[in-house]
């Protein structure tokens, strides 16, 4: 059930309209706690066991922290993140370790008979699992207290709109909002909402659906194109991830607006980044202050000297990597990440600044950034080198094919970077000819851009 | 929680223990002036028709123009004749309608002494409205047959029992010496095919099923659904909005319709009828061609191999020859890294139409064929 899918419109309705009748405020957050569960449920309600255990698990455990003193509170929180990250290893590592194993093996001389598990990966683990764990840590640094309502506790993880993609949220951000204030629909909270969820809408149906057009074909056969169709595909690619997941972020904000929460920010214009700390900054921030948070500051961040901080980067964002799949790719790309952390790290303790410093920054890092992509799209590491000789312009023959509304899509999304470097909210005012304007010229523009055969959401996956 | 004294990630834009969430919160707008609802309305319904304005402007600049068509008692929906038609979403080119309603120059009442005519058959790839009129196979293969007229009867979406059909109800006038009949694998299978039931497409149409004998049936009259709706109808030849807004609905709701698999009995039955009917209305001067439809990019056949080899028997045992185009396009993609099919702002690059290329190597391959089968 996504967002841009007809029961998902019906089952918002239904729940909008149970939710107006139902005049107990406690009665509102039993109704959006069933349709979280509903949500979810919709997908594998085989699943439900899994996160309804990851709300009592970790809801007793973070109880049981506060309670607890000395060593036995350090032994929980160890509980917590070994059973956390222990489900994250069965329903998404197992068979990756079973066959990286058996792969080392083989390079060793040795072929055992290794059979993989057929593990339906639950969707959204990633996301769940974090935000839980989280919460415990929190409790464990005396950052927050514990809820003791459990109803409460149960909305954080089930809250459908960034159930299933994120953002992260945290539940000092989360949590007081459930517990301080009475859940209800106002008209200005649906105005908004509306606006990020056409936002969300068209990103993600006019612009990366599209794109998916030119960069499934090109990516599949590498080796069939020319250079430049390369080149398409690839900057295509940095457009299409960027505008599905931050798309379905709008669209997760607005769906949360309607109900009256804020959700965090997750993307602030990633391609006017100057440098790959900036980049890190502006790209899935919910993720990259998590890593920052709770891997990086754990492993000691950059107080042991300066070769301990290149290797804590780089172990972060090799996990990083590795937390989008379960695949070498993933964390290769989260390897290159992490040494172009460290690598800018050097270089900038040289200091030095201006325009000049500023374009030469954006241009290196976003060649940097569009060959990781590669790794992260490529479904083999042969097609990644091929991709990568291709964009080398090593072996550039091949099919010319540069599918078209590829350039106008390009020059959109220049347009919207630089007219939104200030990065205020994205507000239609819809009471005005301006606001009703944008609104009809997008859904036509839904209508009609939208490719016959709608995508999955790339971040689904993870 | 306190300053982050790990520079990696800290945002400057976010102060010391201020939360994203606080920055969104932040960011909410002020409240603006009420505005009466009247003037709200107003200014709804003028953004509207401002938006609908552009959409239309926009369709008819990129996509292509409002489809214009006549119902003709016999062959349906055609298009208008002596019409011409924009169109953008593949390839991009004008076709010209002559007064049959095809894409063509037109022939000449009067056959001029000495000329040859040969009608091709076939569907859209035999149309060809992504390429200029001159173009399309059908001219390039004119311009190799000196002294013959090649009259492109090609109709998008027809099928067999639409083709065989169209011949008949052509022949009168064209007075063609031969035909060619050019399929695709599906040409002969798919009366599952959702654009069968759309009536009004068709008036009358060669029925195939069950046992694969064509019976000719009558549908409800040329344009039925249009013409229950007549307001609908004529916004929809005047309007790129209504009309390409039509039938993308239409074509989202039947385009995940599942095709059943080819019974290649009643497949060869279908194609025996489709020759013996050719056959006896151009003296056996007929020739059938197949243009498979396979992803050379990805190597994939289109899992038409075993209709090929029903149309080869199927011809052989009639006297008519078959041309596949299938190792033709496969030599052009593997010797020229060119694609016969498809265009730039159609996706994946080798599906879709007849590029020039493509139309292009159908004539080349064709020309000799029809040379021989000519008076």
């Amino acid at each position: 059930m996504t967002f841009s899918s007809l029961p998902f419109a019906l089952f918002l309705a239904v729940l909008l309209a149970a939710m107006a009748i139902a005049r107990d405020p406690r009665a509102r957050k039993l109704l959006l706690l069933a349709g979280g569960v509903f949500f979810y449920g919709f997908w594998n309600w085989r699943f439900l066991l899994l996160i309804g255990f990851t709300s009592v698990f970790d809801f007793a455990l973070g109880l049981a922290i506060h309670r607890a003193r000395g060593r036995r509170r350090k032994a929980l929180l160890a509980v917590d993140i070994v059973v956390n990250l222990g489900l994250l290893c069965v329903f998404k590592y197992l068979n990756f370790l079973i066959g990286s194993v058996a792969g080392a093996a083989a390079l060793l001389g040795w072929h055992p008979h290794v059979r993989t598990l057929a593990i339906v990966l639950p969707i959204g683990i990633s996301f769940f699992v974090f935000e839980a764990m989280s919460y415990c840590i929190d409790i464990y640094r005396g950052r927050i207290a514990p809820y003791r309502n459990w109803l409460h506790f149960a909305l954080f993880i089930f809250f459908f709109p960034r159930m299933v993609a994120g953002p992260i949220i945290r539940a000092a951000d989360f949590l007081p909002q459930v517990r301080d204030r009475d859940i209800h629909f106002t008209v200005d909270n649906a105005r908004r909402a509306a606006c990020l969820f056409l936002l969300g809408l068209v990103k993600k149906v006019v612009v990366a659906d599209r794109l998916a057009l030119l960069v499934d074909p090109v990516f599949a056969h590498p080796s069939a194109f020319d250079s430049a169709t390369v080149w398409a595909a690839v900057i295509g690619y940095a457009l299409q991830i960027f505008c599905d997941f931050s798309g379905y972020t709008d669209m997760a904000i607005g769906v949360a607006r309607l109900f009256g929460f804020e959700l965090p920010l997750n993307f602030r214009l990633p391609y006017l980044a100057t440098d790959l700390t900036d980049f890190w900054r502006r790209w899935h921030i919910s993720l990259s202050s998590w890593l920052r948070d709770y891997l990086y500051v754990s492993l000691g961040g950059n107080r042991k000297g300066a070769a301990r901080t290149y290797l804590n980067l780089l172990v972060t964002m090799l996990l990083g990597g590795l937390w989008h799949g379960a695949s070498w790719n993933f964390v290769v790309w989260g390897g290159l990440h992490g040494v172009g952390l460290a690598a800018h790290k050097l270089v900038a303790r040289r200091g030095g600044g201006g325009p000049l410093r500023d374009a030469l920054g954006w241009a290196t890092t976003m060649l940097y950034v569009c060959a990781c992509w590669v790794f992260f799209r490529a479904t083999s590491f042969t097609k990644a080198w091929v991709m990568l000789s291709k964009m080398a312009f090593v072996d550039a023959g091949g099919v010319r094919w540069i599918y078209r509304p590829f350039w106008p899509l390009l020059g959109a999304a220049v347009i919207w970077h630089l007219l939104r470097r200030d990065g205020e909210h994205f507000e239609l005012p819809l009471t005005s000819y301006r606001g009703f304007l944008l609104l009809f010229a997008s859904a036509w523009l839904v209508f009609f851009a939208a490719p016959v055969e709608a995508q999955p959401f790339i971040y689904f996956q993870f | 929680m306190p300053r982050n004294p790990f520079e990696w990630t800290a945002n400057p834009a976010q102060p010391a223990g201020v939360s994203e969430v606080t920055i969104a919160r932040a960011g909410a707008p002020v409240p603006r002036p009420r505005r009466s609802a009247a003037r709200v309305l107003v200014a709804a319904v003028a953004a509207f028709a401002t938006a609908t304005a552009g959409a239309e402007v926009a369709l008819r600049l990129f996509v292509g123009e409002p489809h214009r068509y006549a119902d003709d008692p016999e062959r349906g929906r055609i298009p208008l004749p002596g019409s011409a038609h924009w169109q953008g979403a593949e390839g991009r080119a004008t076709a010209h309608y002559d007064a049959l309603g095809l894409h063509d120059p037109g022939v000449r009442a009067t056959k001029p002494a000495g000329e040859r005519r040969v009608l091709v058959l076939g569907d859209s790839l035999t149309e060809a409205l992504e390429v200029g009129d001159d173009d399309n196979f059908c001219r390039l293969l004119e311009r190799r047959l000196a002294g013959a007229k090649v009259v492109n009867a090609g109709r998008m979406a027809y099928l067999a029992g639409e083709m065989v059909h169209t011949a008949e109800v052509l022949q009168p006038g064209v007075r063609a010496d031969a035909a060619v009949l050019v399929v695709r694998p599906s040409t002969f299978g798919d009366d599952g095919d959702p654009r069968v039931a759309l009536p009004g497409y068709w008036a009358a149409r060669y029925d195939f099923s069950p046992d694969g004998e064509g019976r000719l049936v009558r549908l409800d009259g040329a344009g039925a659904t249009l013409k229950r709706f007549p307001r609908l109808a004529a916004l929809k030849q005047r309007s790129a909005v209504v009309d390409l807004g039509v039938g993308e609905a239409a074509r989202r709701l039947l385009v995940t319709a599942p095709t059943p698999p080819p019974d290649l009995a009643l497949y060869r039955r279908r194609v025996d009828f489709a020759l013996r009917r050719l056959a006896r209305l151009y003296g056996g001067r007929v020739a059938l061609v197949l243009l498979p439809h396979e992803r050379l990019i990805a190597g994939d056949s289109d899992g038409s191999d075993d209709r090929e080899a029903v149309l080869r028997a199927a011809a052989a045992a009639a006297g008519v020859p078959f041309l596949s185009m299938r190792e033709p396009f496969r030599a052009i993609y593997r010797d020229e890294r060119r694609l016969p099919f498809g265009f730039d702002n159609v996706s994946p690059p080798d599906v879709g139409h007849l590029n020039v290329r493509g139309h292009r190597a159908v004539a080349d391959a064709l020309a000799p064929i029809v040379g021989r089968l000519l008076p």
